[in-house]
């Protein structure tokens, strides 16, 4: 028996557990560490309470995220909008309302919110389809936005710049809207109801 | 065979009737099309290997000494073929990164410039010169970039672009009528080409629908396609009462006659 | 366990894995992905609500529709101008020079964005306030007027009755000078022969009443009055691919106009006018004329010598016209029948290829056709537009009387016609009677655009102080002290007249939609501005407030303004119809012009008359001088032993006059207009390239007694033998645009302006020029 033969033959398989830690705590690291490397945390300008706002209103989403004329989706309302309620003097006691007032308001600047489903310019999306048309409800793709009484973080990735919404709060991606609005969510939708799925039904 | 059968099932067959007789070359098809579409301006323009025209007016005459010279002109969009023999566009047909597709409900071909890789095989493909390459980024200047139409996506150097029958133009009457809950009309969805032209002559509308002018046009024996004999089944028509323009548009042999090739080829070998 | 190399390695690739098997790679890999989808310099157009305003072209005539964005956090922005389907006349057609009207809005290099002053210690123009620039500006023109030199100002504007022209034109009279000239147009050739012969001087042909439509030499369906409107009614001929129109088209090259004609008569160069009377003759010696036509003064022989209808015999046989126009015995006789038969036709004169005004003579002879033909006041035929209405700016201030004009305009030297920058350059050139101190381009760029172009720019140039009011810092206003930045259309208050031809009273008004540029105004709001600091009669002359108060004034006559200003337009709904009562003289239509005669007796007595007429380039005597009848252009003269001429190649793919060339139409233009190397392409007959050893794609160079330019040689068959065609519109030099400077030549530099018997209106559409190899 030669040296070296001894070796191995003494040697214990005990050092795989050094893979196993290796491979444990590396995916841990991984699995922790791809959102904080990935992801980026912008604050919104102010805080906002939908429920407090769903409240005062009758017509729900609608009664602010509104359709125009001609059958596009306003977004984000205009500084007008929010005028037909707020007067230049402040309503409630909110510390959050005298910064829209002060700040917003009387200055007629609009509040540049980041928005959390914002998707790349060569994505043609129409809410006139999917709400008019086929009936969604508007929490299918946002979720409980409309219930919430503050505004989330918006987090958005460092290399593309997205919302982080679009892929997915689950960091592997999984699950279709309200948790992720990837291109393949919306082709998995329109699949299983039948809506055609060419290329010009969802790019510009 | 009726115009419809020319076509695979669908809802739409989006399609063109342009008359070579009222075209008066002015352009103004050209530039509309630029500024409804985003199509970028280099300062070099005059390379028309590398200039971008979705819309392009090509300009024939007919040989002729003086005075008995004529000209005339062929105002040419993406003719969104879509094949003779089921669904076959020569450029879908090479696309390695599915970044062009037909649509069956529509007959539009699409182009979607971020999925693009620049191969360009589908301008090698197009028989028409339809499809344009992006040599180089369109340096906006400042300024210039401010009539941008949000309807449209801007593009950047080194991907493929081309005439969509003003698609967003379809989305948008599509959103009026989703809540109004009425119909896209005719009239509703119109190329920014066909609003231009001050001799109205372009007409657009769906090939498929009996009530649409254009469908009407297109059955006219005086209508016809560009290198019809190809079997690119395209959904532009062009309609001239002159002889010479008609033998201009396909290669015609000495002793054929126009008009049979259609006939012949149309319906697919 | 040890831990050594094989047990690092274990944890090596145990780590390795692990993080393979979290999200991070794949994630990584996905977003690389969408990042080089990410094409952060690739503008991002803001989206917003869409709104429309209606605004009219004055450039163009065409009535359009401007959408806009208004986006929620940048605002609002143009992005579009597309047709007004509402209006009248164009009907939702636009032009290149429409549809890119943007692209001169918001080119940031090319505007004038603040008002400047000309620095000569660093040569260039620094930007100063307003009240500054006003300052220098009414300072000089003070110092001119208290030294009794306020003559020696000149004023160079664009439309002499747009409200721009009548407050430049107030300005100028109650400053004391009358040295104010205006581009010229057709509009002025036909107001003259309108004169002459009906007493008339706001007629239009009614094309889109007519089924038979005879062009004389004018580029109907390129450039002639308001493009769409033409088009407009071209596709009625066309409709719905039955040709229910007839159109006949006579000049001498293949142009769009010749193609889409039914009938081409491609005559010799500058003949048009003999086969206009060619076709009279073949009427009256079929008797097919209008017999009310023979009631008309100058018709048969008279005490003052022979009739038009001897005259007609004598020179104008269908033989002696296919002599001068090359045009078949046959071919005249067949379209004479066509053109008699049928009962909505009309003869139609206009610009010719380069936007140059026309001759008198010529347009003379056409509405002696349609005299003939008897079709004034029908549907299809000559009509007389109904007058606008519009009110005078109140009682003028003119102490402009006292000095001789420059130019002669009103003197035996040029009893008739209107004032022209290049007469207005030449004299103040030769600095007879006297030098012009100061000059003030209003609007224009007449240093690129106007006939003999390197005239005006040598003038301009020679003129010690330069106010230029211009929205573009283009040719004019690199050479300008001053420099004050007025709006475009879309972004300024002013009006626009009824097109050249249209059949009905038409006024186009246009509002500021956007304030693309904190300091622009109004061109109005320029000159009021200058007179207001002038003070004095000036001010007095020009007592409103804004450009926007003048036009309330002005269009008092047509309701509401701010209405007015909405709708963008006013049009009458059809052509005045009826019998016309012809305001000449004698009351009757007069093929003899007894205006004419009148003038010609007041500056010579009668027994002089013939030297008087012969001085102003008529060389037919007796009573055909004051009759239509045809002349030969001077150019045909000098033409023949190697020397070819040169005309204009219409294109609505250029601008008109002083707009600028935009982006846009720069890429619309085709390897037949600028080559690949940027070189300026004419074209030429095969057969006259090779008498002068010309093969195609040659470089050669064109020049002429005004000027040169180099270019590529393409044979073209359609082109009349013995010509070369040329562009127009390109050759700019304005440094500031970096699309258009450098590309091509100018046919303004090349093309020689003459002056016009009879109008003395600068004429440019034919010049003899040397074609030789470069």
């Amino acid at each position: 028996m030669t040296t070296h033969e001894q070796g191995q033959a003494k040697r214990s398989h005990a050092d795989w557990l050094l893979f196993v830690v290796g491979f444990v705590l590396f995916s841990a690291l991984g699995f922790w560490g791809t959102p904080a490397l990935l992801y980026a945390e912008k604050p919104q300008p102010f805080q906002f309470s939908h429920k407090v706002h769903m409240e005062q209103v009758s017509e729900g989403c609608k009664s602010c995220h509104s359709f125009r004329e001609d059958g596009s989706f306003t977004g984000i309302p205009s500084m007008d909008k929010c005028k037909e309620c707020h007067s230049d003097s402040p309503q409630g006691d909110t510390p959050e309302e005298k910064i829209f007032v002060e700040q917003y308001l009387n200055k007629n600047k609009p509040v540049d919110w980041r928005v959390y489903a914002k998707q790349p310019p060569c994505v043609f999306f129409s809410h006139a389809a999917h709400t008019e048309n086929a009936g969604l409800d508007c929490a299918k793709c946002h979720g409980d936005h409309g219930k919430s009484e503050s505004l989330r973080p918006y987090q958005y990735n460092r290399l593309t710049g997205y919302s982080r919404d679009i892929w997915g709060w689950n960091i592997l991606g999984l699950g279709g809207p309200p948790k992720r609005m990837k291109m393949d969510s919306c082709a998995d939708c329109h699949r299983e109801n039948g809506v055609r799925d060419a290329c010009f039904v969802c790019h510009k | 065979m009726s115009l419809a059968d020319r076509y695979s099932a669908g809802e739409h067959r989006f399609g063109m009737v342009i008359d070579v007789d009222k075209c008066t070359g002015c352009g103004a098809c050209t530039v509309a099309c630029m500024s409804e579409n985003n199509v970028g301006v280099l300062f070099d323009e005059t390379d028309k290997l590398r200039s971008i025209t979705w819309m392009r007016v090509y300009q024939i005459d007919n040989g002729r000494p003086f005075p008995e010279t004529q000209v005339a002109f062929f105002p040419r969009p993406c003719l969104h073929c879509e094949g003779s023999h089921g669904q076959h566009t020569p450029c879908v047909s090479v696309c390695p990164a599915t970044a062009t597709d037909y649509d069956e409900h529509t007959g539009i071909v699409s182009q979607i410039p971020t999925r693009c890789i620049g191969c360009r095989y589908c301008v090698g493909a197009c028989p028409y010169h339809a499809r344009y390459f992006n040599w180089f980024d369109t340096p906006w200047p400042s300024g210039l970039e401010r009539p941008l139409n949000p309807a449209v996506a801007p593009r950047m150097r080194g991907v493929v672009e081309k005439c969509t029958f003003c698609y967003h133009r379809f989305q948008r009457a599509k959103n009026k009528a989703f809540l109004s809950g009425g119909k896209v009309e005719e009239m509703d969805y119109q190329t920014a080409c066909t609003e231009a032209c001050p001799s109205g002559a372009i007409t657009f509308g769906d090939l498929r629908n009996p009530n649409h002018k254009v469908a009407q046009l297109a059955a006219s024996p005086e209508a016809f396609r560009l290198l019809e004999r190809l079997g690119t089944n395209n959904k532009v028509y062009y309609r001239t009462s002159r002889e010479w323009v008609r033998r201009k548009a396909d290669n015609y042999l000495q002793d054929e006659k126009t008009g049979q090739v259609a006939a012949s080829q149309g319906g697919g070998h | 366990m040890n831990w050594d190399r094989r047990a690092f390695v274990k944890f090596a690739v145990g780590a390795v894995v692990g993080l393979h098997a979290s999200p991070l790679i794949p994630k990584l890999m996905d977003d690389s992905a969408i990042w080089t989808q990410n094409w952060n310099w690739v503008p991002t157009p803001e989206d917003g609500a869409l709104a429309f305003a209606n605004t009219v072209n004055p450039a163009t005539g065409t009535g359009v529709k401007v959408r806009m964005v208004t986006g929620r956090l940048k605002g609002e922005r143009l992005i579009r101008v597309e047709g007004n389907p509402e209006h009248p006349t164009s009907k939702g057609g636009v032009l290149p020079a429409d549809a890119s009207a943007l692209e001169n809005l918001y080119f940031d290099d090319f505007r004038v964005k603040t008002p400047l002053i000309f620095n000569k210690d660093t040569g260039m123009h620094e930007a100063v306030s307003w009240d500054k620039a006003l300052e220098v500006v009414a300072g000089k023109l003070a110092e001119l007027y208290k030294a009794g030199q306020a003559h020696t100002v000149a004023a160079l504007g664009t439309e002499a009755k747009t409200l721009d022209g009548e407050l430049l034109s107030r300005f100028m009279a109650a400053l004391g000078s009358p040295n104010l000239s205006f581009n010229v147009s057709a509009a002025d050739t036909l107001a003259l022969a309108g004169w002459a012969m009906a007493g008339e001087e706001n007629l239009g042909f009614d094309l889109a009443g007519a089924n038979y439509v005879i062009s004389f030499g004018t580029p109907l369906l390129e450039g002639f009055g308001a493009p769409v409107a033409v088009r407009k009614a071209f596709a009625g001929w066309r409709k719905d691919f039955k040709h229910t129109g007839t159109l006949v088209q006579v000049e001498p090259l293949a142009s769009v106009t010749a193609s889409q004609a039914d009938q081409w008569l491609g005559c010799k160069p500058g003949t048009e006018a003999a086969v206009a009377l060619g076709l009279c003759q073949v009427l009256i010696q079929e008797g097919l004329y209008d017999r009310a036509a023979a009631g008309a003064v100058g018709f048969e022989d008279g005490d003052r010598g022979p009739g038009f209808k001897t005259l007609l015999a004598k020179n104008y046989s269908p033989g002696q016209v296919s002599q001068i126009s090359g045009v078949p015995v046959e071919t005249l006789i067949g379209v004479a029948k066509a053109f008699a038969k049928e009962p909505k036709a009309v003869a139609v004169c206009g610009p010719g290829g380069g936007g140059e005004p026309g001759r008198l003579l010529d347009f003379m002879a056409v509405l002696a056709l349609n005299a003939l033909k008897g079709n004034f006041g029908k549907p299809g035929g000559v009509v007389v537009r109904q007058p606008l209405g519009l009110k005078p700016l109140g009682e003028a201030i003119n102490h402009a009387g006292g000095k001789p004009r420059l130019d002669g305009l009103g003197s035996a030297k040029r009893p008739v016609g209107v004032a022209d920058h290049l007469s207005l350059a030449k004299a103040a050139l030769s600095g007879n009677p006297y030098k012009v101190n100061m000059a003030l381009v209003a609007g224009g760029n007449p240093a690129y655009s106007a006939p003999q172009a390197g005239v005006v720019r040598d003038f301009l140039r020679s003129v010690p102080f330069l106010v230029a009011i211009t929205p573009y810092l283009d040719e004019t206003a690199v050479m300008a002290q001053v420099v004050l930045p007025c709006g475009t259309f879309l972004e300024s208050w002013g009006d626009s007249l009824a097109p050249y031809g249209g059949a009905v009273a038409e006024y186009g008004l246009h509002r500021p939609l956007i304030k693309a540029y904190e300091q622009v105004k109004s061109q109005g709001d320029v000159i009021l501005a200058l007179a207001a600091k002038l003070g004095g009669d000036v001010a007095k002359a020009l007592p409103f407030a804004s450009a926007e108060a003048a036009l309330k004034t002005r269009t008092a006559g047509l309701g509401d303004l701010a209405k007015l200003a909405q709708k963008s337009y006013h049009v009458a709904d059809k052509p005045a119809y009826g019998s016309v009562s012809f305001k000449t003289p004698s009351g009757k239509l007069e093929f003899f012009s007894m205006n004419l005669h009148n003038l010609a007796v007041k500056l010579s007595g009668e027994g002089g008359m013939g030297k008087v007429l012969k001085s102003l380039g008529v060389s037919a005597e007796g009573t055909a001088a004051l009759m239509p009848h045809y002349e030969p252009p001077a150019a045909l003269a000098a033409a023949g032993h190697g020397r070819l001429l040169l005309a204009a190649v219409p294109s609505l793919r250029t601008p008109k006059g002083d707009q600028p060339l935009t982006p846009y139409m720069l890429k619309v233009l085709d390897g037949e207009t600028l080559s690949n190397k940027d070189e300026l392409v004419v074209e030429m007959n095969p057969q006259t390239a090779a008498s002068l050893h010309l093969a195609e794609h040659d470089r050669v160079k064109v020049t002429s007694q005004a000027g040169s330019s180099d270019a590529i040689v393409h044979l073209f068959a359609g082109a009349a033998p013995g010509m070369v065609f040329m562009p127009v519109g390109l050759g700019r030099f304005a440094i500031a645009n970096a699309y258009t400077m450098g590309r091509g030549g100018n046919y303004n530099q090349v093309a020689e302006a003459t002056a016009d018997p009879l109008s003395g209106l600068p004429v440019w559409s034919l010049t003899p020029v040397a074609v030789t190899k470069a």
